[in-house]
């Protein structure tokens, strides 16, 4: 079973030449294989021209480190487009494996 | 029904409060199913939710469910509308909405999470795993209210402990919960007999005896103290009319609601 839990939303105002109205929702992915639970995490990003899902799902059997990535990626305003490159950083060749 | 008073008289836990779970989903007989698998959780009560837009709206209202479980993509419940009303119109308890969908339908659902949406689970799902997923829940909103309640008594029973009431009579304990009740309650209209009768219920006596204890223990706290005025008359050389005692509760629990606002919420 795959469960999705909003952690955080990142809105963003329009500012006409700069940046258009738009929100990133960071997500954590629970996925239930029994006897294991898989951590991973998904970022949307939502506006009127696109909207974007991405995500990787069996990064973790740690809620928490899961967690804490979320939280570094959301205070850090990280987007849709570089966030992958971050987690890969911290997960080294796994990611590659992984996606 | 009747609450029992845990050892530590916690009347919110949530184990003695069966958590009420409405579910709304386009699948035949999806709540027998789940009452056949939770059978054993007494404390799990499901209700079948309509799939009719404002009926269901009107259901939430009236029965305050703790968690409601929306399907998505429905012919004649347009669950966004529904969770676009409930943000607009909090109902008296806010409930936590799970939202069942299909991975198509992430977008759909990302709107959701904008309305509030916590969770979102990804079909296809059995029974079973549903279950499972309403007591991890049922644990981890349990833990939350634990948590929540805990700072709110402890700030609670430091201004009354300034104030002066004396701890050992027995309305203390009736005063602590009454003013843990008017601060849940300071955005809606909450009645003296209800707070009365939500105690009574919880120590098991008549809301008459919590009533007049209460107005023992309010007629015991000191008036002179600097404590006293800054609470109960703020603002010095205007006189003000006498307080009934749910007005003082009422007033006092203000007080704290302000003082606890940015330390605990």
């Amino acid at each position: 079973m795959k469960t999705i839990c909003n952690q955080f939303i990142k809105n963003f105002s329009e500012i006409v030449p700069l940046q258009e109205r738009s929100s990133i929702l960071y997500n954590l992915i629970e996925i239930k294989e029994f006897p294991e639970k898989w951590f991973g995490i998904e970022i949307i990003y939502l506006s009127e021209r696109e909207n974007i899902v991405e995500s990787i799902s069996h990064l973790s059997h740690s809620k928490k480190y899961i967690c804490d990535i979320i939280t570094y990626l959301y205070e850090n305003s990280v987007r849709v487009d570089n966030w992958k490159d971050i987690v890969a950083d911290l997960f080294g060749e796994q990611i590659q494996r992984l996606e | 029904m009747r609450l029992k008073k845990d050892e530590r008289g916690n009347f919110l836990s949530m184990k003695n409060h069966p958590m009420t779970v409405m579910i709304a989903v386009n699948h035949p007989k999806i709540v027998q199913k789940l009452s056949e698998e939770l059978k054993e959780k007494t404390e799990i009560v499901l209700q079948e939710g309509s799939l009719d837009e404002p009926q269901l709206l009107k259901q939430i209202y009236q029965k305050s469910p703790d968690l409601v479980i929306l399907g998505l993509g429905m012919e004649k419940l347009d669950s966004i509308e529904v969770l676009r009303q409930l943000a607009q119109n909090p109902p008296r308890k806010n409930p936590t909405v799970v939202l069942l969908t299909k991975e198509d339908q992430r977008i759909e659902a990302s709107e959701a999470f904008r309305l509030g949406v916590r969770y979102c689970i990804i079909e296809p799902v059995s029974c079973r795993e549903l279950g499972q997923k309403i007591q991890e829940l049922q644990e981890e909103m349990y833990e939350q209210s634990r948590r929540h309640y805990e700072k709110w008594i402890f700030l609670i029973q430091t201004t009354v402990s300034r104030l002066g009431v004396p701890i050992y009579k027995v309305g203390y304990h009736y005063f602590i919960d009454a003013l843990y009740l008017r601060i849940g309650h300071s955005s809606t209209v909450y009645s003296a007999m209800e707070m009365y009768e939500e105690i009574a219920v919880k120590y098991n006596t008549t809301w008459s005896c919590v009533e007049s204890n209460l107005r023992n223990i309010i007629k015991q706290i000191p008036t002179d103290t600097e404590e006293y005025q800054e609470i109960f008359f703020p603002r010095p050389g205007i006189k003000e009319e006498k307080m009934s005692n749910y007005k003082m509760i009422s007033k006092l629990a203000e007080y704290i609601r302000m003082k606890g606002k940015e330390i605990i919420d």
